[in-house]
């Protein structure tokens, strides 16, 4: 069957989903097909004979044209992600493609500009990013989401909540978000560290003092847990906590009262308490460093944060969101971060975790003035290793890290395909995935 | 930012935001300011300002910082243009033209003869309907005094 011969162009062009223009060389536009009327809000009679920048007004318009590109390179553009702003005042995503348009004889004659509103497909993505959101964690694996589940139950009931992982993980984020889901979301969030006060100020920190208590002790002072009064004081290195403090936690615990120093009447302790260590409180408990009675106290719901190097997956998520947040903060205008950046990022062990990716980050944002962050942005210690830097060949080296480093260089230099790993060293890919797991075991 | 010597109370800066000759297309991506004092219906050059950030509150600082009260533009996002008038700045957008002829087009009250397509005469530009009567309302202002459009001017 052939094509009508009777059907003029423009009837084919109307009936398409996705905005058509075409423009003279002159900038002014020749055909404006029914759906850029739709999507931009311009009827074709008004659009017909304007020039192509007060009808489109896109983010390329003022200097960085397509059509101009494509139109001085006889090249062609496809899917570039730019927006327009709608007559109504609207900023409208959309995805362009641009081409020359020539006439028989093989002259330029213009340029066609097709477009397609993507305000659907980004609220859907939106959609997506927000389900893998809780509170401001951001993740979608599954140790993450195991966390996920659980912590709308645990934040409801008034449990003591102990969390533990390593320093990094967001325990304080996972801290609030217990608080902010529970029924005393309206009431303060006190966050202590336990670890940073000298021992003999943690005391009056947490617990305040009375006029005359001690020397300087001149006006009453409210203690930490007197202001998380109806709310939730977050203890973080509880087990930082001196053995006396100890004592006095457990009584907080157990009774819900303590006394400020110098007082002679307990206060009512009203808060609830959730607390945090990297360390291990087992150990602690042997060692005989930790009250075991407290530990027991505290053990109440047990919440293990998994290390970031646990879950890989989240970490495209993670420097998509810290993108996002830094370009706010910063007013930039950071794409992301390319492929090769990326590949070293999902192969750093990451000892820091979310906060040595979020430093990451913030670095190659010095660095970068736009577009994507490359490997040279990277902060030295994760480039790629150059033979200064490189151990020494008399350095002695175990088997495993001869083999890791060996697997490492194999991947960077084949930008993380690993059955091209495979066929440049020679082995199999469970082998690979094999030393990769070692790798990770001994921190190599 | 050089030029603004010689204020005088009854003197209005007026803001473009343009690219090149021409007022920029969108706002919001105008890489330049031009500046320009209104006295007596006389317009000066009043200076000059290149903005690398798209940030809108960055602009709306920069335009605040020029002293600049009237702003004049092409296409604007609603959240950039709210920005603007909360801060004081009147926003007459969804002009185009060289800025030349933006220029004589608003000393002789007729900036309705450079409305971009698709707002023409409709006020259907900018936020809801708000869009073309601020801009009429914001060229009243600028010229209490100033003669009404003229019919013949608008339909030219």
């Amino acid at each position: 069957m052939k094509f009508p011969s009777n059907l003029p162009c423009s009837a084919v062009l109307d009936s398409l989903a996705d905005g058509v223009f075409t423009v003279d060389r002159d900038w002014n536009i020749t055909f404006f097909n029914e759906a850029a009327s739709r999507i931009t809000g311009v009827d074709a009679e008004e659009a017909v004979g304007s020039k192509c920048w007060d009808v489109f007004h896109s983010s390329l318009c003022d200097g960085d044209c397509a059509l101009r590109a494509c139109m001085k390179d006889c090249g062609r553009i496809s899917n570039k992600s730019i927006f327009f702003i709608h007559a109504d005042g609207r900023k409208v995503p959309v995805s362009i493609s641009a081409a020359p348009l020539v006439d028989g004889d093989g002259n330029l004659i213009g340029g066609v500009e097709s477009f397609r509103d993507l305000t659907d497909i980004q609220m859907i993505r939106r959609e997506v990013e927000e389900s893998w959101r809780f509170e401001d964690i951001i993740g979608k694996s599954t140790q993450l989401g195991k966390v996920f589940s659980i912590l709308p139950q645990v934040s409801k009931s008034e449990a003591t909540v102990l969390l533990l992982g390593e320093s990094g993980t967001g325990k304080e984020l996972f801290a609030r978000a217990i608080h902010n889901l529970s029924e005393r979301s309206q009431g303060p969030f006190v966050a202590v560290n336990c670890g940073a006060l000298p021992d003999n100020l943690l005391e009056s920190e947490l617990f305040g003092y009375k006029a005359g208590a001690f020397t300087d002790a001149r006006k009453d002072k409210a203690g930490r847990f007197e202001l998380a009064a109806g709310g939730t004081i977050f203890l973080d290195e509880i087990g930082d906590m001196p053995a006396k403090l100890q004592v006095k936690l457990l009584r907080v615990l157990q009774e819900k009262t303590f006394e400020p120093l110098g007082a002679v009447q307990s206060v009512k302790a009203n808060v609830r308490i959730v607390a945090a260590t990297n360390k291990n409180l087992v150990e602690l408990v042997e060692e005989g460093s930790f009250r075991q009675d407290l530990y027991y106290r505290l053990n109440v719901v047990t919440l293990k944060l998994p290390a970031l190097k646990e879950r890989v997956e989240d970490i495209p998520l993670l420097i998509n969101h810290f993108v996002n947040r830094l370009n706010a903060l910063q007013g930039k205008d950071i794409d992301g971060i390319s492929e090769d950046t990326l590949h070293i990022l999902m192969r750093h062990p990451f000892p820091g975790n979310v906060r040595e990716l979020e430093n990451i980050l913030e670095f190659a944002f010095i660095l970068c003035p736009s577009g994507f962050i490359q490997v040279e942005h990277l902060p030295e210690y994760l480039q790629p290793q150059s033979k200064e830097t490189a151990p020494h060949e008399d350095t002695p080296l175990t088997m495993d890290e001869i083999k890791c480093i060996a697997v490492h260089r194999a991947l960077d230099r084949n930008n993380g395909k690993k059955m091209a790993t495979c066929r440049e060293l020679g082995i199999s890919k469970d082998t690979l995935r094999r030393t990769i797991a070692r790798c990770k075991e001994v921190g190599a | 930012m050089r030029g603004n010597e010689g204020r005088t109370n009854n003197s209005t800066l007026l803001c473009l935001a343009c690219y090149e000759d021409r007022l920029a297309s969108v706002f919001d991506n105008a890489p330049d300011l031009k500046l320009f004092r209104v006295e007596d219906n006389k317009i000066c050059p009043a200076g000059y300002l290149s903005l690398p950030s798209k940030d809108p509150k960055d602009r709306t600082s920069a335009i605040m910082t020029c002293g600049a009260t009237f702003l004049i533009c092409g296409a604007i996002c609603g959240c950039t243009m709210n920005e603007l008038e909360q801060a004081g700045v009147r926003v007459i957008p969804w002009i185009t033209g060289m800025t030349d002829q933006v220029l004589a087009a608003y000393q002789q009250n007729c900036l309705e003869n450079h409305v971009m397509p698709g707002c023409r005469g409709r006020g259907r530009c900018g936020q809801g309907n708000r869009g073309f009567r601020a801009r009429k309302t914001a060229q009243e202002a600028m010229h209490p005094n100033g003669p009404t459009l003229n019919s013949a001017q608008r339909s030219k």
